[in-house]
């Protein structure tokens, strides 16, 4: 009876962990949010420590800067691959979706402008990676994912240095740290006796991680700004992150595993803006943004004891490919200064999914997406500023069919891997509002 | 356009595409369904209908029938009003589940039956006509009958005149399936064809744990089909399923594999010990093939063979079953096809602890093996003293016969000579008168030899019969007798489908599939399943769906329940998930299938 409970565990394929796909959370201050999420080569301010350091060397005064963003985002999900057991299309009406917790990341920034020097320091705290997916457990593929919510924090300590009334350059250092936990169903075991089904989660506190933001800012003309910035890849590892197994009793010294490793890389992003002034009303700007998702190439868990078995020792590791590609994000956006209290911003831009074809998982189904901003920006009292912003994204719809699916090695059948990757046509959007408070001394 | 205006237009371009938050499900259901009206469905056949699984039918396992599970999809498109039996959490009881594992092998115990389930009355105006247990020869009987016979059926209020038939009649549909017949092999397979193929005689002619007679399926068969190929004005739409290979379920197929694993553990018999089991059999009055049963090398079990049954009162539903009469013994042999059912798996650990199958080792045993030891060479030296009786017996029947020969020679010679006499050629006739007489004496020679050897083998006869008289004393006394019986311990052939009743479940089982075929073949709205195939899949490949893997190993396989016939909900799934693709297949639809991922295997606990 031994060997029926092993071959139970095989019977399935692959025992295959996975989680987030295109992660990147932009939201790290709400003026720019509103001008199409861009703000390399914008004139300065306190957000400069994140967008471009080598902007805060044109910066004429101290100031702080303070705000958070309400997410609201959801994903769809429509069963268009449904194959019945010959295999041929059927046309299938199940749809589902996650529930949408509300996301509160926050960002703050803080830069000093000592007078007369042309050094210039600063410090900003933000979360420019985070994910957070609710399946449930009724979902029809939450073996691949039931929950995710996978969260990075930077704090950058930053100085720039203005080398002429034109020319600046910065560089901040980057410590990062980050957390994870990720839950999945299952089902080949049936339901639980009192509802609901069994599963395993992991969740984990990732190491101090590092690396640099830097950048350039260059004015051409009294009306043209050009700026490049570059945030390097961080690699967040998780150690000795807890695992738990919630599994029938039977079958408990199969999963005995309690503990796991893993990584994620942040990837790095090379970004090229150019910002128009036309007038001392009206700012363009327009940035491209090639981000290093290559990085991200398999998702890789290892773990104390083996899962699925007792002693196998090949079973203790867990590797997932991912085989993200590098993206390019597009961005435009404005502002015009109506009068000498509000601003009036918006702006659009278009990001690539890093997902290949076939490799779409359910973490955050990659999508190529459009995205919509806008907002205001108002100066209530003197030297105080408030920015508020709204977001629209809006993914295209995006199929993934069973042929498409990664295939298992000849050796082990050559089948579309049904049980990594899910079928189906994904759809995601989200609306995002946004406050952000500053002032300058 | 001011300032103000482009605010709401933003706000309103906003709004308009916040409404579209989905992913477009873009079909027309018409589209679907093709030439299938799936607005009323109705399910007609036996316990794989009904949603029985685990031994038992209750709500959790009625609730995923695969009647059910095709109406839950068939609701997406129109289907509407699929009710079931009304069945309750405990249901009828006596439902298997896995308690414990012990050493690895699961512990199935099985819930307090529901005798309050069998009492009560329940509406009867339902889609699902599954009732468990029944065959194709029991759906023209009336309900005042019937359902007495099957508490199933009994449960539903019904008029007593009221037949499955006509129950089946009154109900309009636009589709159907229809799986029956299983239930008529069943019975038999399943009691490892212990009461023969009339069945165990309960109630005379009611073929009851038999086999139905082929025609007598054939005419109900067919009425049932008749009359659902005419609903809906002859338009009704069905999908038809076979009659499965039942004896390539696990409850045929798993113990066999649990022997061969214990096959080590069993002492492999040399000369002796096998003479020394022969003879304890023996003196336990079973009957023995031809020189002996069991051999030098590992055999086991023995399967007692030849039950009969000679206390049958139906009329007071007294039914003994303890064997009667002669009883013969063969040894269990897998490879030539015989399958150990799964009830055997119950006492399969006996075999261990009491020799069950071989010989129970006891001080009885003992004092068996000190009386062999004395009544062995006893039982050779008669074995020899036999031989040789027959050896001198056909010696002298041979020289008899020989004498006999001689003799009628010399009387030939005889009456030669005496013809020549006759014609006066004397010196001739003297000459035959003398071979006459020598073939007279050599005759009388032979005659006395014979005599001699026929008293010599009388002589070793008389001393066989006094060893023999000796022996049966020494043996044969009620004691011993006793004690045999106490250790010699077969495996009773209820618990055995043997190659021969195999075979004869698989050649009814094709007669059946010819019949329902032909229907199929008839008639163009419906669809055949072939459930061998299916079966045979999950037994050589497996098969692979919403990325849960199936087969048709028991417990681990995903498919049969505890009871090894029938099906877990996943099981159920994936009949459901055939019948829709079937359907598809047959009339252009395109319905989805059931996710079989969210529906239950085995459970483990």
């Amino acid at each position: 009876m031994k060997k029926i409970i092993l071959f139970l565990l095989m019977a399935g394929g692959a025992f295959s962990h996975s989680f987030a796909s295109g992660y990147q959370v932009l939201l790290q201050s709400n003026r720019q949010l509103a001008m199409g999420n861009l703000g390399v080569a914008l004139r300065p301010s306190a957000s400069s420590v994140f967008w471009n350091p080598a902007a805060l060397g044109f910066m004429d005064r101290s100031a702080i800067e303070a705000g958070f963003n309400l997410i609201d985002a959801e994903h769809n999900y429509w069963a268009s691959d449904t194959r019945d057991v010959n295999g041929n299309p059927v046309l299938d009406p199940y749809t589902s979706k996650t529930s949408s917790p509300f996301g509160a990341p926050v960002h703050l920034y803080g830069v000093w402008a000592p007078e007369g020097s042309q050094f210039r320091f600063g410090i900003g705290f933000y979360t420019p990676f985070g994910s957070k997916v609710e399946w449930g457990d009724s979902w029809r593929h939450s073996d691949l994912l039931k929950e995710l919510t996978l969260k990075a924090y930077y704090f950058q300590p930053t100085a720039a240095y203005r080398i002429n009334d034109r020319l600046s350059v910065g560089a901040g250092l980057v410590v990062a740290f980050g957390s994870m936990n990720l839950q999945r169903t299952i089902s080949r075991f049936g339901g639980k006796p009192d509802g609901g089904y069994y599963g395993y989660e992991l969740d984990g506190k990732s190491d101090l991680a590092y690396g640099y933001n830097v950048g350039v800012f260059f004015k051409a003309t009294e009306k043209l700004d050009v700026a490049l910035n570059y945030r390097s890849k961080v690699e967040l590892d998780v150690k000795n992150g807890d695992v738990s197994f919630d599994v029938p009793a039977s079958l408990s010294s199969l999963f005995a595993a309690s503990e796991f490793d893993g990584g994620l890389p942040m990837p790095s992003s090379l970004s090229i803006g150019i910002a128009f002034h036309p007038n001392n009303r009206l700012t363009l700007s327009a940035e491209g943004v090639v981000v290093g998702w290559s990085a991200y190439e398999a998702l890789t868990l290892t773990f104390d004891k083996p899962v699925g078995s007792v002693n196998d020792e090949e079973k203790k590791i867990s590797s997932s490919p991912r085989n993200y590609e590098n993206t390019v994000v597009l961005k435009a956006g404005g502002e015009y200064v109506l009068n000498d209290w509000l601003q009036l911003r918006a702006g659009m831009y278009y990001d690539q999914t890093p997902v290949q074809d076939g490799y779409m998982t359910a973490e955050t189904p990659g999508q190529d997406r459009l995205n919509y901003t806008c907002g205001i920006g108002f100066s209530p009292f003197e030297n105080w500023q408030v920015d508020l912003s709204f977001l629209y994204v809006s993914g295209m719809e995006k199929k993934q069919s069973l042929e498409q699916l990664p295939k298992s090695p000849e050796s082990e059948g050559g089948q579309p891997l049904v049980d990594t990757y899910p079928t189906g046509t994904f759809r995601s959007t989200g609306y995002v509002g946004g406050l952000t408070v500053s002032y300058k001394f | 356009m001011n300032i103000k205006n482009k605010i709401y237009a933003l706000l309103a371009a906003v709004v308009f595409l916040a409404c579209d938050r989905a992913a477009d499900v873009d079909f027309a259901k018409d589209e679907a369904t093709g030439s299938l009206d799936v607005s009323n469905f109705i399910a007609v056949g036996n316990s794989l209908t009904s949603g029985f699984s685990n031994g038992g039918l209750n709500a959790y396992s009625q609730s995923a029938s695969f009647p059910k599970l095709i109406a839950d999809q068939f609701a997406q498109y129109g289907g509407t009003g699929f009710s079931q039996q009304e069945v309750s959490a405990a249901g009828s009881g006596d439902i298997m589940y896995i308690e414990e594992f012990a050493e690895g092998s699961p512990v199935i115990k099985n819930t307090a039956l529901n005798a309050s389930f069998f009492a009560e009355k329940v509406a009867s105006d339902v889609s699902n006509f599954g009732i468990p247990g029944m065959r194709s020869i029991d759906v023209t009987s009336p309900h005042s009958v019937y359902g007495k016979a099957n508490p199933y059926f009994g449960r539903l209020n019904l008029d007593a005149s009221k037949s499955y038939m006509d129950w089946v009649a009154e109900k309009e549909a636009t589709v159907f399936s229809l799986w029956l017949g299983s239930g008529d092999v069943l019975g038999f397979a399943a009691t490892g064809g212990m009461f023969g193929e009339a069945g165990n005689q309960r109630i005379p002619g009611a073929y009851e744990d038999g086999l139905s007679p082929l025609n007598a399926f054939a005419l109900s068969y067919n009425a049932v089909f008749d009359m659902l190929a005419a609903k809906n004005n002859g338009q009704a739409k069905g999908v038809v399923g076979t009659v499965p290979s039942i004896t390539s379920a696990p409850y045929f197929t798993f113990v066999n594999t649990q022997l061969a694993a214990m096959a080590g553990q069993i002492p492999a018999f040399n000369a002796q010990t096998a003479a020394f089991v022969n003879f304890v059999y023996q003196l336990a009055g079973y009957i023995l093939p031809e020189g002996g049963l069991f051999k030098e090398g590992v055999n086991f079990p023995a399967i007692v063979k030849g039950h009969e049954y000679n206390t049958i009162d139906a009329e007071n539903g007294v039914f003994d079953r303890k064997p009667a009469g002669e009883l013969s013994v063969e040894l269990f042999n897998a490879a030539e096809g015989d399958l150990a059912l799964l009830t055997f798996a119950g006492i399969q650990s006996r075999i261990l602890t009491e020799g069950l199958g071989y010989i129970k080792q006891t001080a009885e045993t003992a004092e068996l093996q000190a009386l062999a030891v004395e009544a062995l060479p006893k039982i050779a030296q008669a074995e020899a003293l036999g031989a040789q009786a027959q050896a001198l017996k056909d010696e002298a029947l041979r020289l008899g016969e020989e004498a006999a020969l001689l003799k009628a020679e010399a009387v030939e010679l005889a009456q030669q000579a005496a013809a020549l006499l006759a014609e006066g050629k004397t010196e001739e006739a003297a000459a035959k008168q003398a071979q006459a007489e020598l073939k007279g004496a050599q005759a009388l020679q032979k005659a006395t030899s014979a005599a001699e050897k026929g008293a010599q083998a009388l002589e070793k006869k008389i001393q066989l019969d006094a060893l023999v008289s000796q022996i049966a004393a020494l043996l044969y006394t009620p004691e011993n007798i006793a004690k045999a019986l106490n250790v010699a311990h077969p495996v009773s052939s209820q618990y055995v489908l043997d190659s021969e009743e195999v075979a004869l479940v698989s050649e009814r089982i094709g007669q059946m599939n010819a019949v329902i075929t032909a229907k199929v073949d008839q008639n163009p709205n419906t669809v055949l399943f072939n459930s061998s195939e299916l079966l045979s899949k999950l037994n050589t490949d497996g098969i692979q769906m919403n990325g849960i893997g199936l087969t048709g190993a028991y417990v681990s396989g995903g498919v049969f329940s505890l009871d090894g016939i029938h099906l877990t909900p996943r099981g159920y799934g994936l009949v459901a998930n055939k019948l829709i693709t079937l359907l598809n297949g047959k009339f252009n639809a395109s319905i989805a299938t059931a996710d079989l991922s969210k529906l239950d295997p085995v459970l483990f606990p």
